[in-house]
């Protein structure tokens, strides 16, 4: 084998070549040996800065692989969630979390915003509600998802930016509660209509299963309304509506009872009251009220109830308080109206019902107001009344003296009073009262004239027959008058004839006629005296109506001693003895009451048994009257005769036994009856008589 | 029945009816003082004997006038107005004799000059007294105006 020099010197050109080769690749493999450690500085300074700033943001980023895999979370977003989430797969996030769309409803896993990412899709400010069981209360989040892709545009992750919105969400619920409650409110004419309403729109804005709206009325709690009305809460609806007393267990009864809200934050540690075990087989699990004040009393309770266990939550307390006293507010303003709307109807309805016209004109004489029967009696429509004036409706005339007396009304200020009379076309005679009266506004100004009349024919020709009836009874008393002025001069005077001409023949002729005329005369005398004093008598007895006095304030005392004056001599020369207690005022014609008692006591005297006379005179009050008595211990009066004894010219006894015409009781009976009182006696024959009597006291008169 | 020249005292009586006038002039009768009756029966008669017309020219003019209340025509009330209107008559007493008590009557009488009023008591003996008692003050006590 030969190797020859052009061989090696070939070879030997070969390798410088290669070691050329060799060099430059060095250097090129040095230059990017040197370029590949600046990248990855590089890299290192990014990837430091990008991790500084993850670690850094309020708002929670993750990145998960197409698998599901967490592949980084940042400290945002444990703080946010509560929890670290690196240990778990989002495939099965629903098993550790519940999710809640904004609208409440739970989310499909499908739906959530890394599931949709890692589908290629994009996300934008997605609200979540998200709820770990370790952490019960949940918060809102606003989620921004975006898949990762690689060069070719193949998906191979998603990453999701996420921000707490739970304190806006919570704001947000509270303004919509708010506005529900108002609205409702706004809406509503009493508690009653407007209870429902405000139970569902405060749990459906704040995302409560149960609520129950309360009033107390007659010191019991009474449900006004609860949401819902069905489902699993059934046991809790019929409890609901019993009305509860003060003494009864429970959330409402102890909000109402202390006027405080009160937060059951889990109900198992609640009392067992059968409220609280209902509504936990209902599945609630947090119950909280607040009270309803208006006007510093506990006028009714909201209560509420969560399915979820909630530590309090003062803010939603807070905002129940501004709700139960918009509530107290509305209740109070619906009282206040309700209390205007029974005024108005009263007056309305006083307005409408009395039978009277009542209307209002303004100051140039349109009329402003009119009731009913005023529209009836003109024949016309309100609304063509309204407007107008007296002009319209009225003849010239009349219109005039209505419009000249609403002026004076208006000049003076003063009620205006007048009866009008008037003629109706039929000819009938018509009387219509008027009262007008000034109006003024709520500053004091008078803005015209109210008028009030009513027909009052009927009083009036009521009034004109008894006018009539009266000047017809006072004719009437003057022709008995005038009967009786007949009976005591016409009939005297041939009597007075009689007995003259008697007595002169007597005078004259005594000794020249025998014993039988001289008889005869006598009794003709004696038949024509007697005549006279009957009608002496009659005349006395008919005056006593016709001739008496007014009656007024008396002293039956002075009018008692007065008589036993008259009746001196007699008492005198019977030895009699009269006791008489004080007597008192009464209303009473004194000179009747003079003779009331004289007859009385001349009877007493007259009729007196073997003793000499004892009599005793007394009254007692008896309601609006003062019963008398005048008892005596004379011969008595058989009871078969105590009608008969007031009647006149009725007497039990012969004349010569005791003389009288039987007028004396019958004048005393007509006088007490004209001073409204009554006579009767209490007697048995043989033990004395007692005539009673009574008459009106005085106002004002004492024993 | 008295002698002319007895006469003392001129009485005239109006009265309508002749059984009371006859006793009156009875009871003037039975006492003492010479009086002449003259009885006239109603007031227009009354005012002719006061008057002296037609049949009364001679009639002497009365010192005392008794009248009775009810009279046809002219009745004591009418009659007393004439008198007490009349400047010559009015001076002589007027006496009303009567059966009414009435408090009017009464009052009717004084308010028109009645120089008293007296009422006739129903039975004879009282009447005789009043007379008597009349006769006694008019003629007995009184001065009466000259004529």
């Amino acid at each position: 084998m030969a190797t020859t020099a052009e061989d090696i010197a070939a070879l030997q050109e070969k390798v410088r070549y290669l070691e050329g080769l060799v060099e430059s690749y060095e250097q090129t493999l040095l230059d990017q040996a040197n370029r590949l450690e600046l990248a990855m500085q590089e890299l290192k300074q990014q990837t430091s800065i990008l991790q500084s700033v993850l670690n850094s943001i309020g708002d929670g980023v993750a990145v998960i692989s197409k698998d599901g895999r967490f592949l980084l979370n940042n400290p945002a977003s444990v703080r946010i969630l509560g929890i670290n989430v690196g240990e778990d797969n989002y495939k099965n996030w629903s098993e550790n979390y519940e999710s809640y769309r904004a609208d409440g409803q739970p989310y499909d896993p499908n739906d959530l915003p890394l599931a949709r990412a890692i589908r290629g899709e994009e996300v934008d400010e997605a609200e979540e509600f998200m709820r770990h069981w370790r952490r019960p209360e949940g918060v809102w989040l606003s989620v921004t998802a975006r898949p990762l892709r690689d060069e070719k545009g193949q998906v191979q992750g998603g990453v999701a930016v996420f921000r707490d919105v739970t304190r806006r969400k919570r704001t947000e619920r509270h303004l919509a509660a708010q506005y529900a409650v108002v609205r409702v409110l706004a809406e509503a004419s009493t508690l009653d209509q407007a209870a429902h309403g405000l139970v569902r729109a405060a749990c459906e804005s704040l995302g409560l299963q149960f609520g129950a709206m309360w009033e107390v009325r007659q010191n019991l709690l009474h449900c006004l309304a609860v949401w819902p009305e069905q489902g699993e809460v059934a046991e809790l609806v019929r409890l609901s509506q019993s009305p509860l007393g003060s003494d009864s267990r429970g959330l409402p009864v102890q909000v109402w009872k202390s006027g405080q809200p009160l937060w059951i934050g889990d109900l198992m540690d609640e009392d067992g009251s059968p409220r609280a075990t209902a509504a936990w087989h209902a599945g609630m699990r947090t119950a909280f009220a607040v009270p309803i004040v208006s006007r510093t009393a506990v006028t009714g309770v909201l209560e509420f109830y969560s399915d979820q266990i909630r530590a309090c939550e003062p803010d939603l307390i807070q905002l129940l308080g501004s709700l139960s006293s918009l509530i107290g507010q509305f209740c109070e303003r619906k009282h206040a109206e309700e209390a205007l709307r029974d005024s108005e109807a009263l007056f309305h309805s006083l307005v409408e019902t009395l039978p009277l016209n009542i209307l209002r004109k303004d100051l140039q004489g349109r009329f402003i107001f009119a009731n009913q029967l005023f529209c009836k009696n003109l024949g016309k429509p309100l609304n063509e009344i309204l407007g107008r004036t007296d002009y319209d409706f009225f003849p010239r005339e009349l219109a005039e003296k209505y419009r000249a007396d609403d002026r004076r009304v208006l000049a003076t200020q003063k009620v205006f009073e007048d009866i009008e009379a008037h003629v109706t076309p039929a000819g009938d005679k018509l009387y219509v009262h008027v009262l007008k009266a000034p109006v003024w506004d709520a500053a004091g100004k008078v803005i015209g004239v109210q008028v009030i009349f009513w027909d009052e024919t009927a009083r009036k020709v009521a009034e004109e027959k008894l006018q009539q009836t009266l000047a017809e009874l006072a004719r009437s008393n003057r022709e008995l008058e005038l009967f009786a002025y007949v009976a005591s001069h016409d009939l005297q005077e041939p009597l007075r004839m009689v007995s003259s001409y008697c007595q002169l023949l007597q005078r004259r002729y005594k000794d020249k006629l025998d014993e039988d005329a001289n008889e005869f005369i006598s009794y003709a005398v004696d038949g024509a005296l007697r005549m006279q004093t009957l009608i002496n008598d009659l005349l006395a007895y008919s005056r006593v109506g016709t001739r008496g006095k007014p009656l007024v304030p008396t002293s039956s005392e002075s009018a008692l001693i007065k008589a036993m004056n008259n009746l001196k001599l007699a008492i005198e020369e019977s030895g009699a003895e009269i006791t008489h207690d004080p007597l008192p005022m009464v209303v009473g014609d004194t000179v009747q009451l003079t003779q009331l008692f004289q007859n009385l006591l001349g009877n007493a005297l007259k009729f007196r048994g073997q003793e000499p006379p004892r009599i005793s005179v007394g009254a007692e009050r008896q309601g609006a009257f003062w019963k008398f008595w005048v008892q005596d211990n004379g011969i008595g009066i058989d009871p078969a005769d105590f009608d008969r004894i007031f009647i006149i010219f009725q007497r039990l006894h012969s004349r010569d036994e005791y003389p009288g015409t039987g007028i004396g009781l019958a004048i005393c009976k007509k006088i007490v009856e004209r001073h409204g009182g009554k006579i009767w006696v209490e007697s048995a024959k043989g033990q004395g008589a007692k005539f009673l009597f009574t008459l009106p006291a005085a106002e004002g008169s004492g024993t | 029945m008295q002698a002319e020249n007895d006469v003392m005292f001129e009485v005239l009586l109006v009265e309508d009816n002749p059984a009371d006038a006859r006793l009156t002039r009875e009871a003037f009768a039975e006492t003492r003082y010479g009086t002449r009756l003259s009885v006239v029966t109603d007031g227009y008669e009354a005012l002719r004997f006061l008057r002296r017309l037609g049949q009364y020219a001679d009639a002497p003019r009365p010192d005392l006038i008794l009248l009775d209340l009810n009279m046809p025509k002219l009745d004591g009330c009418g009659l007393l107005a004439q008198i007490k209107r009349d400047d010559d008559l009015r001076r002589i007493p007027v006496i009303m004799l009567t059966t009414s008590a009435a408090d009017s009557d009464v009052l009717r009488c004084y308010n028109l000059h009645v120089n008293s009023y007296v009422p006739k008591p129903p039975d004879l003996e009282r009447f005789l007294d009043v007379v008597a008692k009349l006769k006694y003050f008019w003629f007995g006590v009184v001065r009466l105006p000259p004529k």
